[in-house]
């Protein structure tokens, strides 16, 4: 069973909800939860892609909606290397 | 006077890591002419003042220390079809577009870096530009060094001790 501490989703909350047009959608906590695990599943795949030099930092950044500067911060934060050499 | 263009990674690392309490990239500032793409311009505005480095990027963009040059997308899509982000693919695009009036891009990304041996481009990577600021006199190696230890925790081992052996023998 996937488990994310308490600290990456909260920061992958706010980068959720900051994609979202208030009153667009009804973030039910379980919706929320899905999103969350979504996001970090993606994140996951996307992150193997650029270890193996088959995509860039901006890629894996564009793919998930956010600047590489966000991309970088939240890789940093899971303790993962930022450069793919 | 060095005329590079940086990649959003390479200018992430040089802004994010300090060196006597100065973000690196000020150590080469005096010693190069730094343009970035509309694309990297727009990825630091976007994420406002949330982040340190990104908010010194923010004030180096806004007093024109980066230049920040459009690019025009070439006639073919070649580009579209590698998994590169649109920072990436614009500072390759800058670079041919810009041609002769460039010395490097700087990127610390594989593929960009393969596709931009392909495209015929010169480019290095971020410890390699120390190296060559050594190698130009526009750093002492000793400060390089230092730089160096700086940034290590974005590299592979490997490439933080072949560039301090490479140091080393400029010194």
């Amino acid at each position: 069973m996937a488990i994310v501490s308490f600290d990456r989703k909260e920061e992958v909350m706010k980068i959720i909800k900051s994609k979202i047009t208030p009153g667009e959608i009804d973030l039910s906590p379980i919706l929320l939860e899905l999103l969350i695990l979504g996001f970090e599943q993606k994140l996951k795949e996307l992150y193997e892609d650029f270890q193996r030099g088959e995509s860039s930092l901006g890629y894996l950044a564009d793919q998930l909606g956010i600047s590489p500067w966000e991309a970088v911060h939240l890789l940093e934060k899971r303790g993962l290397r930022t450069t793919n050499l | 006077m060095l005329r590079l263009i940086f990649d959003s990674n390479s200018l992430i690392t040089a802004c994010k890591c300090h060196y006597q309490n100065l973000p690196v990239l000020a150590y080469f500032l005096k010693n190069c002419e730094l343009t970035v793409p509309l694309a990297v311009k727009m990825e630091v505005i976007d994420i406002g003042s949330n982040y340190a480095d990104a908010e010194y990027a923010r004030q180096l963009l806004e007093t024109g220390k980066i230049k920040v040059a459009n690019c025009s997308q070439p006639p073919n899509d070649i580009l579209n079809h590698y998994k590169i982000g649109s920072g990436e693919r614009d500072a390759i695009l800058l670079c041919l577009q810009m041609n002769q009036n460039i010395d490097f891009l700087v990127t610390d990304d594989r593929l960009a870096y393969i596709v931009c041996d392909r495209l015929g481009i010169t480019k290095i990577l971020f410890l390699d530009l120390i190296v060559e600021f050594v190698r130009k006199n526009f750093l002492v190696a000793d400060q390089a060094k230092e730089i160096v230890h700086a940034v290590k925790s974005r590299y592979p081992e490997g490439f933080i001790y072949h560039t301090l052996r490479i140091l080393e023998m400029e010194s």
